[in-house]
């Protein structure tokens, strides 16, 4: 169609840009768009500031904080933009943290305690920017050779065929004593190379990535494919393609975080890479909605800080003439119960699945 | 009726497709060229919306071809046809509801080759002639029913197709609105688009279709000018006589 002049209307399509939006657009939109990054970037390094000047525990947990939030907007990149469940992105993140922790350790550690590793493995040894992309590498690769077989299902099915592939990674992981440890140990030795100073640039860097990812042409198309799957072939969508891009990101990303863990961890074990790391990563996105990156930001940083908090008080903590303490094994109960209140309450998440809106233009608006 | 020109058509040849035992289509003959508006008719269930289906690759037929602008495109998947020209709508809506309504056309226009600008010019020119300009920033889900048929419309324009497959396109419209939506049906297809229209409503098909194609239990039951069909007997039994006065 190049011309079309309608006798009701006589107006013209195709190829001309009436400019109807140029009013409203422009430098106040513009400034809109980079708040969706600005804002969530600057909220996750103010964060890490009060961490780290607090210190001690809660430092510790800023750090773990900051590998969750890779892992949230990793999740997020597919899950959000595809609407498909995947309860399987956590094997991403276990096979970073293997390759960073094979690529870190110190050699002669490693022989020690990985005596059947393949001998390219045993030899290796590379600083933590290179263990950190080897990780991306890795995760990324594995989803893009799995995404073929997975891509094609919907839903529930979905969900589980993903669940599937963690099953088999995670075995693969626990046994293979050529590429880890044997039966289930742990790698230990994993050096400190990563403070927070280090780890919030890395987050900051997967935020921006998030961000550019969802203004290309393939999470618009992907969007649409997750509104209704029916209509977009219609509209010339390939669900796959993009399914299996966005995947691949996502993997890469999850991949990194695995590498983040490590680092953080400096213990890798596979057992570490089950069921319960899937569903906090799962719970936190669900938590802040999955359908915005901002959604995975603050669900990582209420998530984390109401954890943080209760571990705070499991200790006791003296107010005046009361010690206030909940007792041992509480915190996943007032966690759970959270989750649900808050869900019952806003069952988009906090986000209600929005980006950041920039406070004065909508001041502005209501003026 | 003959074939002006085969490399300028979509065309289904010799159709059957069954679903399980139920025979849905059984000897489905039409052709659609380039500038007419062609009416698909025919009684509740009679294979209308699964004839649309197999012309756009959202499903194959078990036996027949589909053909497209002379190639044989039985079997290409539906965002290839997509690409190539075939666009639709669907009966039940199926829009992009938590997407803007301007992010519903300009997905489609994307999709398509289109740059961003053009997706964009495209976008905001088709949203003025579908009358849903005012609307663009609200998601697709909040539009009244009317709008929503039209933005179905819109979007499968933002293909810029050849052949435009509209099922039930007018449901629901007030008779203002399907007066409108006749001229802009009428425009679209002034411009070379080959338009195939389903629809329940007689008095729109009647006034808008130069050809009427008639289905009658998965079969195609009969083909002619607005005229021809009116004075069918044959078509009063099969059809009207059935469904009432729809
Ligand atoms: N995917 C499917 N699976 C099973 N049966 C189907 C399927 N698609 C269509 N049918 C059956 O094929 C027949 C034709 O259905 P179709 O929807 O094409 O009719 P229609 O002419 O569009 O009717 P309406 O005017 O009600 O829209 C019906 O009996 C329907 O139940
Ligand atoms: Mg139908």
């Amino acid at each position: 169609m190049s011309e079309l002049k309608t006798p009701a209307t006589g107006l013209t399509v195709g190829g001309r840009d009436l400019g109807r939006r140029r009013g409203r657009s422009g430098s106040s939109a513009r400034l809109a768009t980079m708040w969706t990054l600005i804002g969530p970037a600057l909220l996750v390094y103010l964060g890490t500031v009060v961490a780290s000047q607090i210190g001690g525990p809660v430092a510790v947990q800023g750090a773990y904080a900051l590998v969750s939030l890779v892992a949230a907007v990793g999740l997020q990149i597919f899950t959000g933009t595809s609407g498909v469940l995947s309860f399987g992105h956590i094997a991403f993140t276990a096979v970073g943290a293997w390759a960073y922790g094979l690529l870190t350790i110190d050699p002669t550690l490693k022989k020690a305690l990985l005596p059947d590793l393949f001998s390219f493995l045993a030899d290796v040894h590379a600083p933590w920017p290179v263990a950190l992309a080897v990780a991306t590498t890795v995760g990324g690769f594995l989803a893009f050779a799995v995404a073929p077989f997975l891509m094609r299902l919907n839903g529930l099915q979905a969900g589980i065929a993903t669940f599937g592939l963690l099953m088999v990674v995670g075995q693969v992981l626990t046994y293979w004593s050529s590429i880890g440890p044997r039966s289930g140990q742990a790698m230990v030795g994993v050096p400190a190379d990563l403070p927070l100073e280090r780890l919030v640039l890395v987050a900051i860097g997967v935020i921006i990535v998030s961000w550019v990812y969802q203004h290309a042409r393939t999470a618009r198309l992907l969007r649409a494919t997750r509104e209704d799957l029916t209509a977009a072939p219609g509209s010339g969508i390939n669900v796959t393609i993009h399914r299996v891009i966005a995947f691949t990101i996502s993997g890469a990303v999850c991949g990194l975080g695995g590498g983040l863990w490590a680092a953080t961890n400096r213990v890798v074990q596979s057992s570490h890479f089950g069921v319960g790391m899937t569903f906090t990563i799962i719970a936190i996105l669900v938590l802040g909605g999955t359908r915005s990156l901002w959604g995975a930001v603050l669900g990582t940083l209420v998530w984390s800080a109401l954890d943080s908090l209760l571990v705070y008080l499991q200790g006791g903590v003296t107010l005046g003439d009361y010690v206030v303490s909940i007792p041992e094994g509480a915190r996943p109960i007032i966690l759970g119960a959270t989750l649900i209140v808050a869900l019952m309450v806003r069952p988009d998440g906090l986000t209600g699945g929005r980006e950041l809106t920039w406070p004065v233009q909508r001041w502005r608006r209501r003026g | 009726m003959t074939i002006s020109d085969p490399s300028e058509a979509l065309a289904a040849v010799g159709i059957h497709r069954a679903y399980s035992g139920v025979k849905a289509l059984r000897g489905v003959d039409v052709t659609l060229r380039r500038g007419e508006v062609l009416g698909l008719i025919g009684p509740n269930g009679a294979g209308k919306s699964t004839l649309v289906n197999m012309l756009t690759g959202y499903d194959r037929p078990d036996e027949g071809a589909i053909m497209l602008d002379g190639t044989d495109i039985t079997g290409w998947p539906a965002h290839r046809l997509a690409r190539t020209g075939v666009a639709r709508t669907y009966q039940r809506g199926h829009l992009y509801r938590d997407l803007s309504v301007r992010e519903n056309v300009e997905v489609a226009a994307l999709a398509t080759g289109r740059s961003r600008a053009e997706a964009r010019g495209d976008a905001t020119g088709l949203l003025e002639l579908f009358g849903a300009a005012d609307r663009s920033e609200q998601p697709a889900r909040t539009l009244p029913h009317g709008l929503e048929r039209r933005l179905g419309v819109a979007r499968a324009m933002a293909t810029r197709p050849n052949y435009l497959l509209l099922d039930e396109p007018a449901a629901g419209l007030n008779e203002g609105e399907i007066g409108e939506f006749g001229e802009v049906i009428r425009s679209i297809a002034a411009t070379g688009v080959g338009v195939l229209l389903i629809d329940h409503n007689i008095r729109l098909i009647m006034a808008v279709c130069e050809r009427i194609h008639v289905i009658v239990q998965g079969r195609s039951y009969l083909e002619g000018t607005p005229d021809e069909v009116r004075g069918s007997q044959a078509l009063v039994e099969a059809y009207l006589g059935r469904s009432g006065t729809q």
